[in-house]
C-alpha cells in the first residue's frame, strides 16, 4: 500500500473548521437522542442540545477570533476572519433563540409540527453547519456546498407541517425555484473557473483580469452567481416563493429561515462582490444592474407588505424589503472598486468598509428583531395553529403585557425608529450608501422606511387598541371563536426567546458593547483588507 | 511476428472474444438451466433434439441393422442438447406482434438497450494473465480487453445502464403487467446496487485497487496465492452474491417477471427475437455478474500451483483462460442451483433484506475492514 | 482527436438537451436526458477525466435517471396528463430568452484571450481515482465533510418530509377520507360465467 499524503495544512488550521463542524455534531446528537425521547412528548431536551450547540459554537468563534484580517485555512478553502466570525455570531444567535421558540411543553405539543419530528432540531442544526460554512468560505466549490447543505435543510424544515397544504404548498415553491437559482449559482461558478482557471477567491481577486478581455466571461460567471445569491436573500425580482415559503413553513421555521439564510447568503454576496471588485470585473454595469435590484426590491416588499394580514406573510414582505435597504450598503462595497465611480479616490475603501461594518450591524439588528417577533408567534400557538391573522393578535397586552410588549419593540426596532437596534443599523448602511453617491437610493429607502411605519405600527394597533376578541378594523364583524391569547405557564423556551429578542432590540440599539462593534468594525477590515 | 501486427490482432481477437462468448455461450447455459432444472425436480428435461452420431447403423447393409448394440447404434452424444437451437429457430420465426398501445420507438429499442451495457460491461473482465508474451513477439498480451483505470468503476457504470432495457420495455409496451415489472425493477436495482457497491468498497480497501486486473494479481500474490477475497472479506462476498441475484432479476428475486402474478413481467408483450434478445441480455448479465464475482472475490483467472502470474508463456495464459472459464461456470451453475431451489421473495420482503440488512451490514463492514486495514497496515 | 471528441460530445449533449426540453412525452424527455448526461460523460472522457465520467455514468445514468423513470412510471405520466401546451407567446417569449442569454455567453466567451492561467498538467494519473481522491481528501476536505452534512440533512428531510403522518393529527384532510368500501366477498357480476 502507498504511504500516506501529506496533508497540506496543519492541525491548528483544521481547528479553525471546529465551529463549522460543531453544530453538524450536534445535530447528529440531537437525532440520536431523539429515540430515545417518548413518542408523543415535548422535544425539550433535544431543544436543549441545540441551543448548547449553537451556545458552544458561538463560545469557540469567539475563543478563535484573533482579531484583525483574515487567515486563509485547508488549502485556502476556508477563510478564518472577523468577518466570519461576525455573521457566524448572529447565525448562532437565531439557531439558538429558535431551538427554544420552537419547543413546547403543553399537552398538544404532537400537534406542532416542531415537536411532532424531532429531526427539527437535526436540521436545525444541520443547516447551522452549512450556513456557517457559507459566510467562511472562500473557494466556489466549499461555497457551493455550503448553499446546498443549508438550503436542503430549510426546504425538509418548510415542508414540516404535514396537516396544513399551505406547508408544502411553500416547501415545493422554494425547493423548485431554489433548485433553478442553485442551477444560476452553479452555472456562474463554471464560468468564472473557465475565466480565471481557480476556484479559489482571494486568487480570482489577485488576478489582473481587467486588462484582458476574459473579463467578460468572469463577469458573467459573477453576475449568475450574483443571481443564485440573491435568491436566497429574496431579492426582487428573484423574492416570489418568500411570501408562499414564510406563510407556510411553522412559525419558528420562518424565524430561522429569514434570519440564518438571509445572512449567510449576505455574506456570500459580499465575499463575492469584494473579490470580483478587487479583480476589477464589477465594474459599472453590475452596479447599476444592483442599484436596480435595490430600488425595485424596496419598493415591492414594502408596498407588498401594505396590504398584508398573515403576520407571517406581512414579515415576509418585510424581509424582502430590508434585503433591499441591505443592498445599499452591498451597493456601496461594489461602488468602490469602480475604477469610473465620481468619486473613485482612496477614500472609497474606508466607505466600503464603513458599508460592510453597516451590513454586518444591520443584519445583527435585523436578525434579534425578526427573531424576537417570531419568538412571540410561536409563543401565541395554540395546538399546532399559527397566528394567521393580524386580528388574532387583538387585545394582546392586556392578557400577556410582556409578549405584546417585546412584538412592539420587534415591529419599531424593524421599522427603524431610534434607540432599535434597528435604527443604529439603518442609520450605518444609509450614511454608507450616501457616501459612496447613492443618496437618490437613500431617500427612496427613507420614504419606504415611513411607508413600513404603517404596516408595522397595526400589529402595535392590533395588540394595544384593541380589545380581546374585538375585530380589527371598524367594518369588520368580530371573530365568532377569537384565538385564546391566555398566558400558558409551562412555555417557557418560546418566552426565554422572546424575553432574550427584546433585551437584544434594546442593548443593540442603546449600547451594543465595545467588543461587538470591534468585532464588526474589524469584519469589514478583514474582507476589505 | 511483428509486434505492431500482434498489438492489432489481439485487440481485434478479443473484441470477437468479448463479443462473441456471450453469444455462444449462452445455448449452453440455456441448456444447463433446463437440465439442472429437471433433474432437481426429479425430471428428465429436453432429450428430444439431440447432438447425435447415432443412427450408424442405417450406414450399414440392411442384413447387419440389429447386429449393433442399441446404445451404440442410437448413440446421443448430449441428450436434448440442440433444444436451445431449436428454441431460437423457433423464436426467429414466431410472428412478431407489436401491441396497438405501444410506444413505438421504446418498444423496439427495449432489448437493444437491455443487452448492449452488459455485453460492453464484459469488456472490463479480465480473463486470463497480463503478462502473456505473444508468440515471442515482444508484445505483451494482457487478456482482458479494456483496461482502464477505472476498472471495476466502470464496468459497475455501464452495466448499471442495463436496468433502462427493463425500464423502457416495461413501459413502451403499453401495457399494465410489463408497467409493474418495469417498476418493481427499477426500484429492485436501485436498492440492491447500494449493497452491492458498499460490499464492493469493502473488497476495493481491501485490494487497494480499483484496477480489475490489478485485483486478481492481489489476491494471486497474498496469502500463497489463496488470498482470495472471499476469504478475507467473506461477509463482503456473501452481500454481493445475493445482491447479484436481484440484480440478475433471478429468482428468488424474480419480481419483475414473476410469472405467477405478471404474466411474464417487463416481456410479456414480447415475442420472437425481440424477446430473445430480451433472454440473451438476461443470460448476458448473469455472465457479467459472475465474471465480476469471480475476479473480485474468487482470483479471478489464478490458482495457486497451477498458473503463474508473471509468466510469459502462451500455456500459463491458456490454462489461466481456463481457470476462470471453470470458476466462471461453478458460479452460473450455483445460480442456477439457487434459481430452482428457493422460493420467490415478497415484495417488501425484498425491500426489507435490501434496506434493512445488507446495507447496514455491507456499511459496518466497509467501517470495519477500514478500520482494521489502517491499524494493519 | 480529442478536440473532435469534445465537440462530438457538445453536439450530443446540445441536441439531447434540446429534445429534453422540447418533449411533451416525460419518458422520451428523461431518455433524451440520459443521453445528454452520457454526452457530458464523455466530454470528461475527452478532458481526460477517466473517474469522473465513470462517476457520471454510475450515479446519474444508474441511479439518478433510473428513479426519474421510476417516478414517471409509478404516476404512470402520460402525454396527455402533462396539463395543456404552453401558449405559443410563451413559447416564443422563452425561446428569445434562450437565445438571448446564449449571445450573451457567446459573446463572453468569444471575447476572451487570456490562456496564461495555470492548466492542471496532464499525463500520468490525471484523472484516476487515486488522482482525484487525493484532492477531494486533501485540498477539499472541508466540502467533501460538508456533503455529508448534505446528505444527513437530505436524510432527515425525507424522512421527515415521507414520514407516515399522524392519524390522529390528520382528521378531517383529505388524506384519512378511507376509500370506498368494497365487500371481498361480493361476486363480480358474471363471475360465474367465467368459472370453469
Amino acid at each position: 500500500m502507498e504511504p500516506m499524503t501529506e496533508l497540506p495544512f496543519t492541525g491548528r488550521e483544521a481547528a479553525r473548521a471546529v465551529p463549522i463542524a460543531l453544530p453538524a455534531l450536534f445535530g447528529l446528537v440531537a437525532l440520536c437522542l431523539d429515540l430515545f425521547l417518548p413518542r408523543g412528548r415535548s422535544k425539550g431536551p433535544l431543544a436543549i442540545t441545540a441551543a448548547a450547540g449553537a451556545l458552544i459554537t458561538a463560545l469557540v468563534t469567539l475563543a478563535l477570533w484573533r482579531g484583525g484580517g483574515e487567515t486563509l485555512v485547508i488549502a485556502e478553502t476556508l477563510s478564518a476572519s472577523s468577518f466570519a466570525a461576525a455573521l457566524s455570531i448572529t447565525i448562532l444567535l437565531a439557531a439558538g433563540l429558535i431551538a427554544f421558540a420552537g419547543v413546547h411543553h403543553g399537552q398538544d405539543a404532537p400537534a406542532v409540527a416542531t415537536q411532532a419530528h424531532g429531526e427539527f432540531y437535526a436540521l436545525l442544526l444541520f443547516a447551522t453547519s452549512g450556513m456557517l460554512a457559507l459566510v467562511a468560505a472562500n473557494d466556489l466549490v466549499t461555497m457551493f456546498v455550503a448553499v446546498e447543505t443549508l438550503s436542503i435543510a430549510v426546504y425538509a424544515m418548510t415542508g414540516m407541517d404535514r396537516r396544513r397544504a399551505r406547508s408544502a404548498e411553500g416547501a415545493m415553491k422554494y425547493f423548485v425555484l431554489g433548485a433553478f437559482s442553485s442551477g444560476f449559482l452553479l452555472y456562474g461558478m463554471s464560468l468564472l473557473y473557465g475565466a480565471t482557471g481557480t476556484m479559489d477567491l482571494t486568487r480570482i481577486a489577485a488576478l489582473p483580469l481587467a486588462d484582458g478581455r476574459n473579463a467578460n466571461l468572469a463577469a458573467m460567471g459573477g453576475m449568475l452567481i450574483m443571481v443564485g445569491l440573491l435568491f436566497k436573500v429574496g431579492a426582487v425580482p428573484y423574492h416570489s416563493w418568500a411570501p408562499d415559503a414564510y406563510e407556510g413553513a411553522p412559525a419558528a421555521v420562518t424565524g430561522f429561515m429569514s434570519v440564518g439564510v438571509k445572512v449567510a447568503a449576505f455574506g456570500a454576496v459580499l465575499k463575492v462582490v469584494t473579490s470580483l471588485g478587487e479583480a476589477k470585473v464589477f465594474g459599472a454595469g453590475p452596479a447599476w444592474a444592483l442599484w436596480l435590484v435595490a430600488a425595485l426590491t424596496m419598493i415591492v416588499g414594502n408596498a407588498g407588505a401594505l396590504t398584508q394580514r398573515n403576520p407571517r406573510r406581512l414579515l415576509a414582505y418585510s424581509a424582502v424589503a430590508h434585503t433591499g435597504y441591505v443592498l445599499i450598503g452591498v451597493l456601496a462595497v461594489a461602488r468602490a472598486f469602480d475604477p469610473n465611480h465620481p468619486l473613485a479616490g482612496a477614500g472609497m475603501l474606508d466607505v466600503a468598509r464603513d458599508a460592510t461594518s453597516g451590513v454586518i450591524f444591520y443584519l445583527l439588528g435585523y436578525g434579534v428583531a425578526n427573531l424576537a417577533a417570531f419568538a412571540v408567534l410561536c409563543h401565541l400557538e395554540r395546538k399546532g395553529e399559527d397566528v394567521d391573522d393580524l386580528g388574532d393578535l387583538a387585545g394582546l397586552s392586556k392578557k400577556q403585557p410582556g409578549a405584546a410588549l417585546v412584538m412592539t419593540l420587534a415591529m419599531v426596532s424593524l421599522a427603524g425608529v431610534p434607540a432599535t437596534a434597528g435604527f443604529l443599523g439603518k442609520f450605518w448602511v444609509f450614511r454608507a450608501g450616501i457616501a459612496a453617491g447613492d443618496l437618490g437610493l437613500v431617500i427612496l429607502a427613507l420614504a419606504t422606511s415611513a411607508l413600513s411605519l404603517y404596516y408595522y405600527l397595526q400589529v402595535v394597533v392590533a395588540m394595544y387598541m384593541r380589545e380581546p376578541g374585538e375585530a380589527l378594523y371598524a367594518g369588520e364583524p368580530a371573530p365568532a371563536a377569537p384565538r385564546s391569547l391566555d398566558p400558558e405557564p409551562r412555555r417557557w423556551g418560546s418566552r426565554l426567546a422572546y424575553v432574550v429578542g427584546g433585551v437584544l432590540i434594546v442593548l443593540l440599539g442603546i449600547y451594543p458593547g465595545e467588543r461587538l462593534l470591534t468585532l464588526v468594525v474589524q469584519g469589514a477590515q478583514a474582507l476589505l483588507s | 511476428m511483428n509486434e505492431t501486427l500482434v498489438a492489432v490482432l489481439a485487440v481485434l481477437v478479443k473484441a470477437v472474444i468479448i463479443v462473441g462468448f456471450p453469444l455462444a455461450i449462452v445455448p449452453g447455459l440455456i441448456y444447463l438451466e433446463r437440465k439442472v432444472c429437471s433433474y432437481i425436480q426429479g425430471r428428465i428435461g429436453p432429450n428430444r433434439v439431440n447432438l447425435t452420431i447415432g443412427h450408424i447403423d442405417y450406414l450399414l447393409p440392411p442384413s447387419m441393422r440389429g447386429a449393433l448394440p442399441v446404445g451404440l447404434a442410437r448413440f446421443k452424444l448430449i441428450p436434448g442438447s440442440l433444444q436451445p437451437l431449436a428454441d431460437g429457430i423457433k423464436l426467429a420465426f414466431k410472428e412478431e406482434i407489436v401491441p396497438a398501445q405501444a410506444d413505438k420507438l421504446l418498444y423496439f429499442m427495449a432489448p437493444v438497450l437491455a443487452f448492449v451495457p452488459v455485453a460492453t460491461a464484459l469488456a472490463f473482465i479480465p480473463f486470463g494473465t497480463p503478462t502473456w508474451d505473444a508468440f515471442g513477439s515482444g508484445h505483451v498480451i494482457n487478456l482482458q480487453l479494456a483496461s482502464a483505470n477505472v476498472g471495476v468503476l466502470g464496468l459497475f457504470a455501464i452495466g448499471s445502464l442495463g436496468v433502462y432495457g427493463i425500464a423502457v420495455g416495461g413501459w413502451g409496451s403499453g401495457s399494465k403487467f410489463p408497467l409493474m415489472g418495469a417498476v418493481r425493477s427499477a426500484a429492485q436495482m436501485i436498492s440492491y446496487e447500494i449493497a452491492m457497491a458498499l460490499a464492493l468498497l469493502s473488497a476495493i480497501v481491501t485490494a487497494g485497487t480499483v484496477d480489475l486486473q490489478a485485483f486478481v494479481l492481489h489476491q494471486a500474490t497474498t496469502w500463497g496465492g489463496a488470498g482470495w477475497l472471499m476469504f478475507k472479506q467473506p461477509l463482503a462476498a456473501l452481500i454481493f452474491l445475493v445482491a447479484m441475484f436481484a440484480e440478475n432479476n433471478r429468482l428468488p428475486f424474480d419480481l419483475p417477471e414473476a410469472e405467477p402474478e405478471l404474466v411474464g413481467g417487463y416481456h410479456t408483450e414480447y415475442s420472437g427475437l425481440k424477446f430473445g434478445i430480451f433472454f440473451l441480455g438476461e443470460y448476458t448479465a448473469m455472465i457479467l455478474m459472475s465474471g465480476l464475482f469471480v475476479t473480485m472475490f474468487m482470483g479471478g483467472w489464478s490458482l495457486p500451483l497451477l498458473i503463474d502470474p508473471y509468466a510469459t508463456g502462451g500455456l500459463n495464459a491458456l490454462l489461466s483462460a481456463g481457470v476462470f472459464l471453470a470458476k466462471l461456470f461453478l458460479v452460473l451453475g450455483f445460480q442456477i442451483w439457487i434459481r430452482w431451489t428457493l422460493p420467490r421473495f415478497r415484495y417488501d420482503q425484498l425491500m426489507s433484506l435490501g434496506w434493512k440488512k445488507l446495507v447496514p451490514l455491507a456499511l459496518a463492514n466497509l467501517v470495519v475492514s477500514a478500520i482494521v486495514l489502517t491499524f494493519v497496515s | 482527436m480529442p478536440t473532435l471528441l469534445v465537440l462530438l460530445a457538445g453536439a450530443v449533449i446540445v441536441a439531447a438537451g434540446i429534445v429534453t426540453v422540447t418533449r411533451r412525452n416525460p419518458i422520451h424527455a428523461a431518455l433524451s436526458m440520459l443521453v445528454a448526461l452520457g454526452g457530458v460523460a464523455l466530454l470528461m472522457l475527452a478532458l481526460h477525466s477517466t473517474f469522473l465520467a465513470a462517476m457520471q455514468v454510475l450515479l446519474y445514468g444508474g441511479a439518478i435517471m433510473v428513479l426519474f423513470t421510476f417516478v414517471i412510471m409509478l404516476l404512470t405520466l402520460r402525454e396527455d396528463e402533462m396539463g395543456p401546451e404552453p401558449p405559443a407567446r410563451t413559447k416564443t417569449v422563452a425561446g428569445a430568452g434562450a437565445f438571448f442569454v446564449l449571445a450573451i455567453v457567446w459573446w463572453a466567451i468569444a471575447t476572451r484571450d487570456h490562456h496564461d492561467f495555470q492548466a492542471p498538467a496532464l499525463g500520468g494519473a490525471f484523472g484516476s481515482p487515486e488522482h482525484f481522491a487525493r484532492f477531494l481528501y486533501t485540498d477539499y476536505v472541508v466540502s467533501f465533510e460538508l456533503v455529508t452534512v448534505l446528505v444527513m440533512a437530505a436524510v432527515a428531510g425525507v424522512i421527515v418530509l415521507g414520514r407516515r403522518a399522524d392519524r390522529e393529527s390528520l382528521e378531517g384532510t383529505r388524506l384519512t377520507q378511507a376509500p370506498a368500501h368494497k365487500d371481498p366477498h361480493a361476486a363480480p357480476a358474471g363471475r360465474d360465467e367465467v368459472q370453469p
